[in-house]
């Protein structure tokens, strides 16, 4: 009698343990990964190293082809809502503007950088960070500016700027945990070798532009992980928003799909952080509030604005500028090489204060 | 680092890493429970070298994914290994590579860098590795996972997103292939014997 399985269950049993050496080196590739960590869902676009993707990424742009009829019909909407009834479950304003939304989508140019080309997109923005064990709340604004070339290579800019505390007790309290580090200034770099940046929360070019089809891996959670629920989902359409390379057909989709998710309410006319007016919808889950403002002669997302139960503003992004540009701003601070494989297989170096991704 | 590391007893992997969402620091404890068990994964299917990448890999995706983790589960292993069996993907041809070395040779490279602590696997695996070796890829996913790792039917089939039957009939289908070819191996064995 053969035992095929405890033969295998023996197989290279005997290969060695990990070096120091190794162990150290994945330990500081995680630790750089947690002091720069991908955003909780709901705010900036997530960067994922070595998450593998196979097709080119198209990107997306928001040169403005604007419609004063569109704008006009999207006010007359709201008005209409704040004139209905509040009836509970999808509302039919809410859903109203997301189809008008849609609408101008589709009307956008898709714009994708050519060889040497990148989708440059500069925002400014706050995250909540905090430690509740011990009580430490803080809110820390940063600039972030993404260059996202055709190739998958790239740079990721983060400019921190000094935290802020929403109470005394708070920033006690962060003193304590010896967390007032983290709210100091401070400057992230990244550079990336060809086929190793990828954003989004998943290969967009993979998603259906079938608004059923894309409401189905939404439910399923198939696009990203998350808990079920409709505050979720609104969440997971802002992470599909939010700096990425969705064509214009597929953000028809998803402002399509917005439109089934109950509870969205329109504000009507709202400001973003930076001042611009825009039409806001927004999601209130257990007292928490999220909002999106877009404009709606583009469809752009201009803004979110996050607002904790207590009333106090919890997060805010302004997205300024997304254009297509013909290079980096600067020189890399060593070539930018090799590639990656399959956006995998990555190396991090540092170099004069940068971060430099490259392939192996 | 994060002072939540220094407060409270040690909480289960799920607690680690629901609180590594508001908090990202919470999540080194997931590396110092298991970086040596997943890079010992690796190490046994590609070898060291490509096994201290990879490893080094599965632990910052598993960071950037750590939202679609159920902080039910008590363990995060499985999930991890599941991460690790996708980012090996992209290196089966250097499994394959290594399995028809030790079918061919009975060991590899690594046995040097072993050194005096001897063999990475006994030289009498040169049948097996030859059977492994005309394994289909996503049938070695599903028999090592199982072999090694402990996993049921039931995680292997969540960690590679694939329905249980699919697993069960892969497994099923792996094992009846070692069988028959170890049994070819070794009665070609006992009839040199018999000369």
């Amino acid at each position: 009698m053969i035992d095929e399985l405890g033969r295998v269950r023996e197989f290279r049993g005997g290969v060695p343990a990990p070096t120091a050496e190794a162990e150290q080196a994945a330990r500081a590739a995680l630790t750089r990964a947690i002091a720069h960590p991908g955003p909780r869902a709901g705010r900036r676009a997530r960067v994922t190293p070595g998450r593998t993707r196979t097709t080119r990424r198209r990107v997306w742009l928001l040169p403005a082809t604007v419609t004063a009829a569109v704008a006009v019909a999207i006010v007359a909407l709201v008005l209409a809502d704040v004139l209905g009834s509040g009836s509970p479950g999808p509302s039919p304003a809410a859903a109203a503007v997301f189809k008008r939304l849609a609408a101008v989508a589709s009307t956008q140019p898709s714009n994708v950088p050519g060889p040497g080309q990148y989708l440059y997109v500069d925002s400014q923005q706050a995250n909540l960070s905090e430690a509740p064990e011990v009580g430490c709340t803080m809110l820390v604004p940063e600039r972030r500016q993404i260059w996202i070339g055709a190739d998958g290579s790239g740079r990721l800019l983060e400019n921190t700027r000094e935290a802020s505390f929403p109470t005394a007790a708070d920033r006690a309290a962060c003193a304590r945990a010896h967390l007032l580090g983290q709210a100091a200034p401070g400057t992230s770099d990244m550079w990336f070798a060809p086929d190793c940046l990828s954003i989004g929360p998943t290969n967009l070019q993979a998603l259906p532009t079938d608004p059923a089809a894309l409401r189905a891996l939404l439910d399923a959670r198939k696009i990203e992980g998350g808990p079920p629920g409709p505050a979720e989902d609104f969440v997971q359409i802002g992470d599909l928003l939010r700096e990425t390379d969705a064509s214009p057909a597929l953000r028809a989709a998803i402002y399509k799909v917005a439109a089934t998710i109950p509870g969205v309410a329109v504000l009507g006319p709202a400001r973003d952080h930076a001042g611009r007016l825009g039409i806001g919808l927004a999601y209130d889950g257990s007292g928490a509030r999220s909002e999106l403002i877009f404009d709606p002669r583009t469809s752009a997302l201009l803004g979110e604005l996050d607002t904790s139960p207590s009333g106090a503003l919890s997060g805010w992004a302004v997205y300024l500028q997304s254009r297509i540009v013909n290079g980096l701003p600067h020189q890399p601070p060593a070539p930018l090489r090799p590639a990656c494989v399959n956006y995998s297989g990555r190396a991090v170096q540092e170099r004069d204060g940068s971060t430099l991704m490259i392939g192996r | 680092m994060g002072a939540e590391l220094r407060t409270g007893s040690a909480p289960t992997d799920g607690s680690a890493i629901a609180r590594s969402i508001a908090a990202p620091e919470a999540f080194s404890a997931i590396f110092d429970r298991h970086f040596r068990g997943v890079h010992r994964y690796l190490s046994r299917r590609v070898g060291r070298e490509l096994a201290d990448d990879l490893a080094s890999a599965t632990f910052t995706v598993a960071f950037e994914r750590r939202r679609s983790f159920r902080t039910d589960s008590d363990s995060a292993f499985p999930w991890l290994l599941g991460i690790a069996t996708n980012l090996l993907r992209n290196y089966r041809r250097s499994e394959q590579r290594l399995l028809e070395t030790v079918a061919r040779l009975g060991q590899t490279g690594e046995v040097f860098a072993a050194g005096a602590a001897g063999a990475v696997g006994a030289t009498d695996d040169r049948d097996l590795a030859g059977a492994l070796a005309g394994l289909d890829p996503d049938q070695r996913d599903v028999l090592f996972l199982y072999a090694w790792a402990d996993l049921s039917y039931e995680e292997i089939a969540s960690t590679l997103s694939v329905p249980v039957g699919t697993v069960r009939s892969r497994l099923s289908r792996a094992r009846a292939h070692l069988r028959s070819e170890l049994a070819q191996t070794s009665a070609t064995v006992a009839r040199k014997e018999d000369r």
